[in-house]
C-alpha cells in the first residue's frame, strides 16, 4: 500500500497542473490517446450489460473534439459578450500566472462541467427510482437523477441543480434546473441560475459506449442553445479512489489568486512548517 | 484473493442472534435515507465502556478532549471541512442514504456530499493508499445481512467527535441488518493493534427518514456563515 501522505501531495500537485492545463487545452488539437490521471487498481469480474436501459457500471468520458482534456466543454462556444469578456480575462490572468478563484478551484460542487465532461471515471448506480452519477477519483461530485415527470415546486437552488429523467424509447432524457448560479461551465465561466441542461443518453448495442448529448440553455452566457456530444466508454471494474479537495488548504495554492467573490475566500489556510516544525492549519472567524 | 470472509464468519454467527423478527426483507429494503437514532458523540463498547486504548492512544484521546474543551479543534479535520472518514460519518448526526446496486453499494452521506462505494464483486480489494473512507468490500450473507470489511483508513481522522484515535492499520467490520422495515442496525467491530489492546465492538441503530431527500451540503459555505462544520 502506497503511503497516503506522499500520494496525496502528488495528487494535489497533479490537480493544480490540470487546472493550469485547462486554460491552454481549449486551444489544443486532439492528441489521440486521451487524458488519463487515475491509476486505480482494476477489479476483475465486471462485464458490460447489453440491456439498453441499464447504465450501471463504470464509464470514462472521451475528450471533446479539438481537446485532449475531457472536462473542456468545447473549443468555440457562442458566448454572450459578457461571458466572452470573462473568458478572455481569465485566460489573460492565467497567462500572467494569476488564477481566478472559481467555485471549482475552491472546492465547491462542479455541477454542469462534471455532468458533461467528467475528468475521472463515472460510477453509475441505478434502480427503479433513480440513477446516480458519481465522480470521486479526482473531483467529488454526485448527481442524483430521479425518474419523475416534474421537478418539485419547492426546489432549493444548488450548485448541481435538480435532475429528473424519463425514458424516450431506450434513450434516457435528463432535465436539470434549479441551479444557484455558482456552478461552473469551465474554469473560466460561471453559469447563471437560469441554466437549463437537457441530456439525452443512449447506450450502444454492445454495451460499451454511452452516447451523451447535452444541450445547454443559459441566456446569461450563451447567445443560443449549445449542444455538446460526448462518448463515455465502458471501463472494466476499477477501484474507487478518494479525492478530498478541502484536505490541504495550502497557503501556496491561494497565493496570487484573485478572489472576486467573497464567499470563495478561504477561511482556513495551511501554513507550511520549516525544518522540524509541523505545518498547521489556521482558521479565521467568518 | 476471493472475498470468502472466512475470518469474519464467526462474527456473522455471533451477530445473527439479533436477526429480523421473522419479517422477510429484500436487499432493496436497505435502500433509503437513514439517520442515527441516538446522538453518539463518543463511541463506546457493547458494554458501554471506553474502548480498550493502549497507553499512548489514551494520552492522545485525552489530549483531544482537553483541546476541544479549550476551544482548540485543530486536531479535528472537520474544522476545515476535510473528510472526517469512518466510522465517524456513520455516527454523525447527519443523514445518509444507502443505494443497493448489483456491482456496488453506495453510501451517500449528506455531510459535505461524501460518497462511499462498497465493492460487491467478491474480490477483496487491497487499499491503494489510506483514505478517510478506506477501501470496502462487501458480501450478502445467508441471513439477509450485509457484511462489509473496510481497510486503508487513514490515521489522520478521528473515530468520533470526542477524538478517539486510530492508526492506518484499523480494520472495520460492519454487519448491517434490518431490524424492521424502518430500523437499521450496524454492528461494528474494530481491530487495530497499534491503538487498541484488543478488538472491540459496538452497535448503532438508525431510523428510516420517510420522504426525505439529501440536501446538497457544502461545508465550506456553511462555515462561512458561522455554522459548525459538523
Amino acid at each position: 500500500m502506497m503511503d497516503s501522505r506522499a500520494f496525496l501531495i502528488l495528487r494535489h500537485s497533479a490537480c493544480a497542473l490540470v487546472s493550469a492545463l485547462a486554460f491552454v487545452a481549449a486551444e489544443a488539437e486532439a492528441q489521440g490517446g486521451g487524458f488519463e490521471m487515475s491509476a486505480a487498481p482494476p477489479i476483475p469480474g465486471y462485464e458490460p450489460s447489453t440491456d439498453p436501459r441499464d447504465f450501471s457500471g463504470l464509464w470514462r468520458s472521451r475528450p471533446a473534439r479539438g481537446s485532449f482534456l475531457p472536462f473542456i466543454i468545447a473549443g468555440d462556444l457562442p458566448f454572450t459578450e459578457a461571458a466572452k469578456a470573462r473568458a478572455e480575462y481569465a485566460r489573460r490572468m492565467a497567462a500572467q500566472g494569476t488564477q481566478l478563484a472559481t467555485p471549482h478551484v475552491m472546492c465547491r460542487p462542479t455541477g454542469v462541467n462534471q455532468a458533461i465532461g467528467p475528468i475521472a471515471p463515472v460510477y453509475v448506480l441505478q434502480n427503479s427510482e433513480k440513477i446516480v452519477f458519481i465522480v470521486m477519483d479526482e473531483i467529488r461530485d454526485i448527481r442524483q437523477v430521479y425518474f419523475a415527470d416534474e421537478h418539485p415546486e419547492d426546489l432549493e437552488p444548488s450548485y448541481g441543480g435538480h435532475s429528473i429523467a424519463r425514458w424516450d424509447g431506450n434513450t434516457l432524457v435528463v432535465d436539470t434546473i434549479g441551479y444557484n448560479g455558482r456552478g461552473v461551465l469551465n474554469n473560466e465561466v460561471v453559469h447563471s441560475a437560469a441554466m437549463h441542461m437537457t441530456q439525452r443518453i443512449m447506450k450502444s448495442a454492445d454495451g460499451l459506449t454511452l452516447h451523451v448529448e447535452t444541450t445547454l440553455e443559459d441566456p446569461a452566457i450563451f447567445t443560443e442553445p449549445v449542444t455538446v456530444a460526448r462518448e463515455w466508454a465502458w471501463v472494466n471494474g476499477q477501484q474507487p479512489l478518494e479525492f478530498d479537495c478541502e484536505e490541504n488548504p495550502r497557503e501556496d495554492n491561494f497565493s496570487g489568486m484573485i478572489f472576486e467573490e467573497e464567499y470563495l475566500r478561504p477561511i482556513c489556510i495551511q501554513h507550511e512548517g520549516e525544518g522540524e516544525e509541523l505545518s498547521t492549519v489556521v482558521c479565521e472567524k467568518p | 484473493m476471493r472475498f470468502r470472509l472466512s475470518l469474519l464468519h464467526g462474527l456473522v454467527l455471533t451477530c445473527a442472534a439479533g436477526a429480523t423478527n421473522g419479517e422477510e426483507l429484500s436487499r432493496e429494503a436497505f435502500n433509503g435515507i437513514w439517520l442515527i437514532a441516538e446522538e453518539t458523540p463518543a463511541l463506546r463498547t457493547l458494554d458501554g465502556e471506553v474502548p480498550p486504548l493502549l497507553p499512548e492512544a489514551t494520552a492522545l484521546y485525552e489530549e483531544h478532549q482537553r483541546r476541544r474543551a479549550n476551544g482548540d479543534t485543530y486536531f479535528d479535520r472537520a474544522t476545515w471541512c476535510a473528510g472526517v472518514g469512518l466510522p465517524r460519518l456513520l455516527i454523525a448526526n447527519h443523514p445518509f442514504e444507502i443505494m443497493v446496486d448489483k456491482r456496488q453499494i453506495g453510501f451517500f452521506f449528506e455531510w459535505n456530499r461524501w460518497v462511499r462505494l462498497v465493492d460487491m464483486s467478491g474480490t477483496k480489494l487491497e487499499p491503494y493508499y489510506p483514505t478517510s473512507l478506506g477501501t470496502a468490500s462487501g458480501a450478502w450473507q445467508d441471513d439477509g445481512s450485509l457484511l462489509i470489511e473496510t481497510t486503508g483508513l487513514m490515521k489522520e481522522t478521528i473515530m468520533d467527535h470526542a477524538g478517539l484515535p486510530h492508526s492506518d492499520d484499523l480494520v472495520m467490520t460492519e454487519t448491517l441488518r434490518l431490524i424492521d422495515a424502518d430500523t437499521l442496525e450496524i454492528h461494528m467491530r474494530f481491530d487495530d493493534p497499534l491503538t487498541f489492546s484488543a478488538p472491540w465492538e459496538t452497535k448503532v441503530v438508525y431510523k428510516r427518514q420517510h420522504g426525505a431527500r439529501l440536501k446538497e451540503d457544502v461545508c465550506l459555505d456553511r462555515i462561512k456563515q458561522g455554522l459548525p462544520p459538523i
